[in-house]
């Protein structure tokens, strides 16, 4: 993935992570005990602004938020299922190494990305535990 | 101690521009750590941020805050009256001389030297606004705003991007707001 990101000659299409889809899945996505999405889809908000991103896209119906920080890190937080019990929130990031144009932004697939930079402070503000739907292979405590 | 932290992103963005073969997942865990400004942590940067309105209720703060907005030359984007949320954008000529100059100078150096330069300034700069607002009980609610700033030089590479972290800017936006909170509130 390193090397498929320096410059290329060809228009820069988003590098997409090289690991299937169940280990991205795991790694992006966590459940909370609780069924009330739309305290979730707000405190999504709220944590966001704390993290610095500028809100850019919003769709409230959809329950989906992207925001940018600083011109190189874009994340995409959504809230796919809920149910009488659990809500579930996954997030995606892409991530731009370099200003030039010719250079194609990345996705984040690092655990640690997600669970630090994203579910951690989420949970805090949720006062509620980020549970892993499936556990992925390399585990962020 | 701002014009550090300004620096300082600044001379990221710059390195970055030059490395363009770094670790991405590293890069996302530095670019996505919380800001910590002048050696405030978020409560700090928070309370810079946030004001609460006892006059109107949540519906009525998102239509004074799209109103503040255009106030301020803003143009509006995304809004949710449900969820206390809206966005705006304004976008400003960044040219300025002494950058010119300094560019041209190079230019000249580099001439003379045998070899060239591609002159790079400021020329545009977007500034970005969030507005989260969340009532507190029936009668008070509280206004978050949240500001950055994109810089696109001359060869229309977005080049320098910073939080505004400038307690005076955030006051001049809640001093507007109170002024249309009054206005809504009084229907006028």
């Amino acid at each position: 993935m390193v090397v498929s990101s320096c410059v290329t000659t060809e228009e820069p299409q988003i590098v997409m992570s090289t690991k299937g889809a169940v280990e991205l899945r795991a790694i992006q996505s966590r459940k909370f005990d609780t069924p009330d999405d739309k305290k979730v889809y707000r405190a999504i908000i709220a944590v966001m602004l704390d993290l610095g991103y500028a809100v850019t896209s919003l769709e409230p119906e959809a329950r989906t938020i992207t925001g940018n920080k600083l011109a190189q890190l874009t994340l995409t937080a959504t809230i796919p299922a809920s149910d009488t019990e659990t809500t579930t929130v996954r997030a995606n990031a892409v991530v731009r190494t370099s200003t030039q144009k010719q250079v194609a932004p990345v996705q984040v697939d690092g655990a640690e990305f997600y669970q630090t930079r994203f579910f951690d402070p989420l949970a805090q503000a949720l006062f509620l535990e980020a549970l892993y739907e499936t556990e992925p292979k390399e585990l962020v405590k | 101690m701002k014009s550090k932290f300004r620096l300082l992103v600044t001379i990221g963005l710059t390195s970055v521009l030059l490395a363009s073969c770094t670790d991405p997942n590293k890069h996302a865990l530095d670019i996505g750590a919380p800001p910590i400004i002048d050696g405030k942590t978020i409560a700090a940067v928070r309370s810079i941020q946030s004001r609460s309105f006892d006059t109107l209720n949540q519906e009525n703060l998102v239509q004074a805050s799209a109103a503040t907005l255009q106030d301020l030359g803003f143009t509006v984007g995304e809004i949710s009256n449900e969820f206390g949320v809206l966005t705006g954008s304004k976008e400003r000529d960044a040219v300025e001389a002494g950058q010119i100059a300094v560019q041209s100078v190079l230019v000249v150096f580099a001439a003379l030297g045998g070899s060239s330069h591609t002159p790079r300034y400021d020329e545009i700069q977007k500034i970005s606004i969030t507005v989260l607002i969340s009532e507190i009980d029936e009668k008070s609610s509280q206004v978050r705003v949240f500001f950055d700033r994109h810089i696109t030089n001359n060869l229309g590479e977005l080049w320098k991007a910073d939080l505004i972290t400038d307690a005076e800017i955030y006051q001049q936006f809640f001093d507007k707001m109170s002024q249309s909170t009054f206005l809504e509130e009084n229907k006028l």
